[in-house]
């Protein structure tokens, strides 16, 4: 049951993405990996992979509200849990094309570039992908919980903080060295385990919120 | 004979609008026509037999079951059309059948198959590409093809021309043929009720007005345009409600052949739904 509303958010949100923005995202994809230059590989994967990952809970609520997915689910033999990972689920194999395409950005950035090694481009990669289940994770929760505009704003403030952050960090060079007496690796695993975390207590809150709602 | 649904009285309060006390029951292979004015509360009472609402007080028992034990049994077997529950716009007719073999234990892709077919539903067009009775025989497609013994169908055929409500209508008197099967309509379309309902379930500003069988309908209700004289010569047991016009009544009789008896120059109408509805919203109610 989970599987099928899973599929069903999936397949909406594929079929309500036009083939311009298929165009338009393949397009900045080359331009980011063969005109930008070194900068190239944080702007793809933090700010354009990033951003398109989490993207999902905004269109599923809109699907929900405009044209009343919400009730449609309600109508079906399952439970209120299984709804809530049904959009969870989905919200995550969203994210899978986005994630596949770090490699691959990763292979044509460092082929035309060289300036990164092939280990900082996966650190890059993880870490953008840490980011982006913490977005989605919060945005879902919020998004059983409050109108479209809410969601689309608190993805958007989400969205900004993380592109202020990074200017400040590439714009005044802050050397962020002192994070290394961790071991870098190890830095990644915590992310991933506080990720997982905060997408359990997000789950446990849907659930929460989604059944309160029903009264 | 059993029933396949029973709403004990059921409430739901809010600010603004109570639902209260609904009790009526649908027994196997009839068809119960609810009616009622906009916002009577007849998408609520369907909301609550859903499960999609909880209800303040009350219960429902559908095929001798409660939501509580069980919901993903009972609504597994139960087709919902609803007017405005469309598919998502953006998805395919084809991709309905994918989608609803994953959601539904008792999918029959042939039987969704044949229904496409039969009401000539293309597969590579979008949901927000089929006109809206297109879109209103996908849902009863989908529907009806995954075991429903019981079909809720709320407003579902408005805005359809009558050709279309015609063959809709078919399609339910097809479905409750075999006794085991049952529907629930609520329609504001009265002349399609006349048609197919066996029970008229009557809610007015949230409470049951009337429930009755179209037999007692037929057999027993009838409208009499009468002067003063007659009116007050009526026992008040032989009507239900009555209009007072500018020099006559309209009365709604609950006993038409017993009256025309009584008055050997009396001959009242037969009441339809419509003529029901209107004296019960309109008139004044004994």
């Amino acid at each position: 049951m989970t599987m099928g509303l899973a599929y069903r958010d999936v397949l909406i949100f594929w079929r309500k993405n036009s083939k311009k923005s298929y165009i338009y995202n393949a397009v900045l994809f080359l331009v980011l990996a063969l005109a930008v230059g070194k900068f190239g590989a944080a702007t793809y994967m933090f700010l354009m992979a990033m951003a398109q990952m989490t993207t999902a809970p905004v269109m599923l609520k809109e699907a929900d509200i405009n044209h009343k997915g919400w009730l449609f689910s309600l109508s079906l033999p399952c439970s209120e849990r299984e709804i809530v990972r049904g959009r969870f689920l989905a919200a995550f194999l969203i994210q899978v094309p986005y994630l596949l395409s770090m490699p691959v950005f990763s292979v044509i950035h460092h082929l035309a570039h060289r300036s990164y090694t092939p280990e900082y481009y996966v650190k890059l990669m993880l870490t953008a992908w840490i980011c982006a289940i913490i977005i989605t994770a919060i945005n879902l929760t919020v998004s059983f919980a409050a109108g479209m505009d809410v969601v689309a704003v608190l993805y958007m403030v989400l969205i900004c903080l993380l592109v202020v952050g990074y200017l400040i960090v590439t714009l005044a060079d802050i050397d962020l060295s002192f994070l290394l007496f961790i071991n870098e690796w190890l830095l990644i695993a915590a992310g991933f385990a506080f990720a997982l975390l905060v997408t359990g207590i997000c789950y446990l809150l849907a659930v929460r919120i989604y059944r309160k709602q029903k009264k | 004979m059993e029933n396949i649904l029973e709403v004990n009285d059921i409430s739901k309060f809010y600010k603004d609008f109570s639902l209260e006390h609904i009790t009526f029951s649908v027994p196997r292979g009839m068809i119960c026509g609810m009616i009622g004015e906009n916002g009577a509360g007849k998408t609520t009472t369907i909301s609550c037999i859903m499960d999609m609402l909880k209800a303040d007080s009350g219960n429902v028992r559908v095929f001798g079951m409660d939501y509580e034990h069980a919901a993903r049994e009972i609504k597994s077997r139960i087709g919902l059309v609803m007017d405005g529950l469309e598919q998502n716009p953006f998805l395919y007719v084809r991709d309905m059948e994918k989608i609803m073999r994953r959601l539904y234990q008792n999918w029959d892709s042939a039987c969704f198959s044949s229904y496409l077919e039969r009401f000539a539903l293309p597969l590579d067009k979008r949901v927000k590409d089929l006109s809206k009775g297109m879109s209103v025989k996908l849902n009863f497609a989908i529907a009806l093809s995954h075991g429903a013994e019981l079909l809720i169908l709320d407003e579902a055929t408005s805005g359809l021309d009558p050709v279309m409500r015609d063959e809709i209508l078919e399609l339910l008197q097809e479905f409750v043929t075999d006794e085991k099967h049952s529907v629930l309509i609520s329609s504001h379309i009265t002349s399609d009720l006349d048609k197919i309902a066996d029970y008229i379930l009557f809610i007015h500003e949230g409470k049951i007005s009337f429930f009755k069988s179209r037999e007692d309908i037929e057999e027993n209700y009838g409208v009499l345009h009468c002067r003063r004289e007659l009116f007050e010569a009526l026992s008040p047991d032989d009507y239900d409600a009555y209009i007072p016009e500018m020099y006559s009544y309209k009365v709604l009789l609950n006993n038409r052949a017993a009256v025309e008896r009584h008055f050997r120059d009396v001959l009242a109408d037969r009441a339809t739904i419509e003529d029901i509805m209107l004296f019960y919203v309109k008139g004044v109610v004994r």
